[in-house]
């Protein structure tokens, strides 16, 4: 006998289990019985060392002789469970036949048990072994069916009334379903229903109370059968003094007299819609400038059920067409004059000059020899002048001349033009050191003459303001500057004063003595409007003596 | 035929008249240079006026110089006519005026003109337009078969 302390630290476990007062079976997960407790031995009148190694259902086949024997299958069943979910599983009482030995002569004899499995996880959490516990209540069950033998008959009664009362429950529960489910149904049906009706209504509202638009609906003859506040204020009608009427009352004697109300519904119901814009008759009599639509109305099958007729009331924007047309024609006039004017300017504000510079040299060359210094002074003087107006005649005609052309726009390779109008001016014989930096690929959607004129005039610039240089810098690029691309053409020329920036693009402001800079002041302005026109915009930048750029978008 | 060659100038400003006529002066043109002062008395000139007097019977100037901007007759009108005449339809017409509207020169070209040349304000320009107007068509230019 091991001494106490030797107990107390290390327990035979296997006495202790084998010892155990309850009925015990271990298994492995495929179902081989590797322990039992004596108790469970005796009770199924096996030996330790004939079952263990062995398969549970080799051990416990189901008695051949009972055709009911569902022991084995519910056990399997059960144990199945425990191996899927690794959860304890109760099984209802069993009636397991139990082999009795030869030695006890042989045959089955019958056992009622109450078994439970019990999964075992090892360490690392795994279905290591099943126990399989059982309780013996073969005796309770015996006394139990004795017992019972008595009141068997009463039993059965009882037996069938309860059935009977389950079935008529069942019955009941079933009918009750049904029951809810058609009250379900009913009541989806219901909601249902009630929203077509509320969008139906909403729809109704909603036409009834548009006031913007005329709508009404005509029946296959043109009978107004529906009218909404729209139409009432149009056309003046309320609902009742026109529903059931026909509509050709909306239109003038004459359009009637030409069939137009029948051609109306005739195109609608050929084509699907019919558009119309004309003078309408309100109830008053007064006339409205409308847009009417007319839509057939067609059911499932194709068949006309009649018209949906929309009619709005322009007559305010009629008014308002024609009075830009007027203003359009005014401003055709007006052009027509200024066409008139340019061409009267053009030919007759000339002659004068020509007059003034041709005897001027008339004096010059016939009387050079009589005229003292001061003479010869003032003629050149009034040559100069003559000249000079002659300059502005012309550049003022090429400024009305741009606001009256048409725009003509095509691709226009800026960067190529600004290359072609610098080596022009480069052409003209002088002294002068030119830096010319052009960049590529600045090409844009414009009218090349009017662009021609506009790098002719940056660029000539350009050149002008630089001729005090030792060496002018001119570029011509392109940048992003206020969300779009900008042009430009700067120069390392005598720049300007940001002050006067404003005043650059105004016709006839110059910023310099016309003896410094030759020029008319227009050129700047002729940008611009040349910008302007192609809906773009002008900018320049600058500080005295210090260069200057000027830029335009498109 | 050995007639000299004659130049029609139809112009209403009697300053210009006078500067052209100094312009063919200083460039030594010597041809004679008859001046219709309007529309209507260059054609009475050229064709033959309502009147009958004198009209077709004189001959035809080598060149006319033509203004467009003209009293009674402008100067298109005056051009339409010379061209629907069999007489002058071929007739050298050189429009010389102040303009140089793009309608002008389109229609001055459209009606059958010959040239057209804007007259500079520059008197000196003037007068070497003059002097190339006349080379060319006194001189160098061979006139249509009349």
């Amino acid at each position: 006998m091991p001494d106490a302390a030797t107990r107390t630290r290390a327990p035979d476990f296997r006495t202790l289990f084998e010892s155990a007062p309850g009925l015990y079976l271990v298994l492995t997960p495929d179902l081989t019985i590797v322990a039992a407790s004596e108790a469970y031995l005796r009770a199924t009148m096996t030996k330790r060392e004939a079952i263990l190694g062995r398969g549970l259902f080799d051990v416990f086949p189901d008695n051949p002789d009972d055709p009911d024997a569902s022991g084995s299958r519910n056990l399997r069943a059960s144990l199945g469970a425990v191996l899927r979910t690794w959860m304890p599983d109760a099984m209802a009482v069993q009636k397991y036949d139990i082999r009795r030995p030869e030695s006890d002569g042989g045959g089955f004899e019958e056992r009622f048990w109450s078994p439970l499995n019990s999964p075992v996880l090892d360490a690392a959490g795994e279905l290591a072994y099943i126990i399989h516990r059982v309780e013996d209540v073969t005796e309770f069950v015996r006394l139990k069916q004795l017992g019972g033998e008595q009141q068997k008959l009463t039993d059965e009664l009882r037996a069938r009334a309860e059935r009977m009362e389950s079935e008529v429950y069942l019955r009941a529960q079933e009918v009750a379903e049904v029951n809810r489910r058609l009250q379900s149904a009913n009541a989806e049906m219901g909601r249902l229903y009630e929203e077509a009706r509320r969008s139906e209504e909403r729809f109704r509202l909603l036409v009834q109370e548009v006031k913007d638009y005329a709508i009404l609906m005509l029946d296959r003859d043109g009978i107004v059968v529906s009218w909404n506040e729209g139409a009432e204020r149009i056309k003046g009608y309320r609902s009742e003094e026109i529903v059931g009427r026909h509509f050709s009352r909306f239109y003038s004697e004459e359009d009637i007299a030409r069939g137009k109300p029948a051609d109306a519904l005739e195109i609608a119901a050929e084509e699907g819609r019919y558009e119309d814009d004309g003078w309408r008759v309100r109830k008053d009599g007064s006339r409205f400038w409308a847009n009417v639509v007319v839509t057939a109305l067609r059911d499932e099958k194709g068949e006309l059920r009649g018209f949906g007729k929309v009619t709005r009331d322009f007559t305010e924007r009629k008014h308002a067409e024609e009075a830009l047309a007027e203003r359009g024609a005014q401003l055709e006039a007006a052009n027509r004059e200024l066409e008139a004017f340019a061409y009267s300017v053009s030919h007759d504000l000339r002659a004068p000059l020509r007059s003034i510079d041709g005897f001027s040299q008339v004096l010059q060359e016939d009387f050079g020899g009589q005229l003292g210094p001061e003479a010869e002074d003032a003629i050149r003087r009034i040559r100069a002048a003559a000249a000079r107006m002659g300059q502005l005649i012309d550049d003022l005609l090429n400024l009305s001349r741009i606001t009256r052309t048409q725009l003509k726009k095509q691709p226009v390779d800026l960067s190529a033009m600004a290359r072609s109008v610098a080596s022009a001016l480069m052409s003209n014989p002088s002294e002068r050191v030119v830096e010319l930096q052009i960049e590529d690929g600045a090409v844009v959607d414009g009218d090349p003459q009017l662009l021609r004129i506009v790098l002719e005039n940056l660029i000539g610039n350009a050149f002008k303001f630089t001729s005090t240089r030792p060496t002018a810098r001119i570029a011509f690029g392109r940048s992003q500057r206020n969300g779009g691309m900008s042009y430009w053409v700067r120069d390392n020329g005598v720049g300007f004063d940001m002050a006067y920036a404003n005043r650059l693009f105004g016709a006839f402001q110059r910023l310099h003595a016309s003896v410094e800079f030759p020029g008319t002041g227009i050129g700047l302005a002729t940008v611009q409007r040349i910008i302007h026109k192609h809906g773009g915009s002008v900018w320049a930048e600058g500080a005295l003596d210090r260069g200057s750029t000027f830029g335009f978008s498109l | 035929m050995a007639s000299v060659k004659t130049i029609l100038l139809v112009e209403d400003n009697p300053d210009d008249v006078a500067l052209t006529l100094r312009a063919f002066k200083k460039n030594n043109i010597a041809n004679e240079i008859d001046v219709a002062r309007d529309g209507a008395e260059a054609l009475d000139r050229l064709l033959g006026g309502a009147s009958g007097q004198d009209g077709g019977s004189r001959p035809l100037p080598s060149v006319v110089l033509l203004d467009l901007k003209l009293p009674k007759v402008e100067g298109l009108e005056v051009l339409r006519r010379l061209r629907a005449d069999p007489r002058t339809r071929l007739l050298p017409v050189v429009i010389l005026t102040s303009s140089k509207e793009e309608q002008d020169l389109v229609r001055g070209y459209a009606l059958g003109a010959n040239s057209y040349i804007r007259k500079p304000v520059d008197f000196n320009q003037f007068v070497d337009a003059v002097r190339q107007l006349g080379l060319y068509w006194l001189v160098l230019n061979e006139a249509p078969p009349s």
